[in-house]
C-alpha cells in the first residue's frame, strides 16, 4: 500500500516508493523536492526562510533554507547509498504585492534564490520548478516516477 | 515584568479588540441590513499546527482581503471567508436581479472589508487618540495555510509560534461567518499598549 507522508510547515520527511511525500499551503515558503533515483528513495524539505544568520535561535533549523539543505542532503545521500541527487523545487510566490514593494524585500524571492545558491553549492542542479508568481502551491512527489504534482487553486495542475 | 502585569496587558489587548470588532459589526450590519454577531476575540500564541488544527485548516481554500496599517511599522488587517459565503455577502449588498459575476463578488467583498478596517480602526483610534490610516484592500483567494504562514512572514513574525488576533463575525445564525485577523509587526503590540497607558 502507498502512503501519503504529509511534511508540514519548517519540516522535511524522507520516504521511499511506492509512499508519496505531500506538502500543502505553499505560498513564499519553498518546497523542495530531492531524489536518489536507484533506491526510489527521496526527501521533501518545506523551508520558511531564506538565511538563518541574523537569527538566535536556530533550534528549528529545518525553517532556514541554508541549514536544512545540507543537512537533509547529507542523510539522503547516506540513506540511499547515492551522491546524485535529482532536485524540483516549487514555492516563493508573493501572495499579496503592494506595487510599492520592492522585489529585494519580498521573502518569496528571497527564498528562491537562497534555495539556489544552497543547491549550487551543494552541487546539485534543479531539474525543473515552478517558482514565483502571486499564487500558492501544494505539492505532491511520487517517488516511484519522481513526478511532482504542484497543484494550485483556479489553475491546472502543473507536473514537475 | 510581573505575572499581573501581563495578565493586565493581555486583557487590554482582548478589550481593544473586542471594542474595534464591536465597531465593526455594528458598521457590517448597517451595510448588509441585518442583526451581525460577534464571539468572543480570539487572543492567543499558537503553532502553525495548532492553528490548522484547531482554527482553520491548512487546505481550505478561501477569499482574503488584506489592508496594510500606514506607517510601516504597525502591521495588516486581513478579513477571511469562505467563497460560498462570500457569494452570499454580494447577493445582500448588490440589488436584486444583478446579474453575478466573479469580478463583482471579489468587488463588494473588498468594499465590505474594507468598511470593516476602517470600522475598527476608527474605534482603536479614539483609544488611542492618534491617527492610523489602512491602505487599500488588496484580494486573493487561496489555501489558507499559503496565506497565513507568507503574512506573517511579510510582518517579520519569523517565529514557529503565531500570535492570533481574530474577531469572528456571523449573520443569520451561522450561515454565513467571517473573520477579521490583525497580524501585527514585531513592535506594533508593544506600541499600542504604551499608548494605552499599560
Amino acid at each position: 500500500m502507498s502512503e501519503q507522508i504529509k511534511v508540514g510547515i519548517s519540516d522535511y520527511k524522507i520516504a521511499t516508493a511506492p509512499n508519496q511525500l505531500v506538502t500543502i499551503g505553499l505560498g513564499s515558503c519553498i518546497g523542495i523536492a530531492l531524489f536518489a533515483p536507484k533506491a526510489k528513495m527521496g526527501a521533501l524539505s518545506h523551508i520558511m526562510l531564506p538565511d538563518s544568520t541574523s537569527f538566535n535561535d536556530i533550534s528549528n533549523w529545518p525553517k532556514f533554507a541554508d541549514l536544512a539543505l545540507p543537512k537533509i542532503v547529507d542523510e539522503l545521500r547516506e540513506k540511499a547509498s547515492e551522491e546524485e541527487l535529482l532536485v524540483k523545487i516549487a514555492g516563493g510566490a508573493s501572495m499579496f504585492s503592494f506595487s510599492t514593494e520592492s522585489p529585494i524585500l519580498q521573502i518569496g524571492q528571497r527564498n528562491i534564490e537562497a534555495v539556489k545558491t544552497c543547491l549550487e553549492e551543494l552541487k546539485l542542479k534543479i531539474i525543473s520548478e515552478h517558482v514565483g508568481g502571486k499564487m500558492g502551491r501544494s505539492m505532491f512527489v511520487d517517488l516511484d516516477t519522481f513526478d511532482v504534482k504542484v497543484r494550485m487553486v483556479n489553475r491546472d495542475e502543473f507536473v514537475l | 515584568m510581573s505575572k499581573d502585569h501581563s495578565l493586565l496587558r493581555y486583557d487590554a489587548l482582548q478589550e481593544v479588540v473586542n471594542i474595534g470588532g464591536g465597531h465593526a459589526a455594528t458598521s457590517l450590519a448597517k451595510l448588509i441590513g441585518r442583526p451581525v454577531e460577534m464571539d468572543v476575540p480570539f487572543v492567543e500564541l499558537l503553532s502553525y499546527e495548532e492553528v490548522y488544527q484547531n482554527i482553520q485548516a491548512d487546505d481550505t481554500i478561501v477569499k482574503v482581503v488584506l489592508s496594510e496599517l500606514m506607517g510601516k511599522k504597525y502591521g495588516v488587517f486581513l478579513f477571511v471567508i469562505d467563497p460560498d459565503d462570500a457569494d452570499k455577502v454580494a447577493h445582500m449588498l448588490l440589488p436584486d436581479q444583478t446579474e453575478m459575476s466573479e469580478e463583482l463578488i471579489d468587488s463588494s467583498l473588498k468594499e465590505l472589508s474594507n468598511i470593516i478596517f476602517q470600522s475598527f480602526l476608527q474605534a482603536v483610534v479614539q483609544l488611542i487618540d492618534k491617527p492610523l490610516i489602512a491602505s487599500l484592500p488588496v484580494m486573493t483567494t487561496d489555501l489558507f495555510g499559503s496565506i497565513l504562514s507568507s503574512v506573517y512572514m511579510e510582518q517579520e513574525q519569523y517565529s514557529d509560534e503565531l500570535f492570533i488576533i481574530k474577531n469572528n463575525f456571523y449573520s443569520l445564525g451561522h450561515k454565513i461567518e467571517g473573520s477579521l485577523y490583525f497580524v501585527p509587526k514585531p513592535q506594533a503590540l508593544e506600541l499600542l499598549l504604551i499608548q494605552l497607558g499599560i
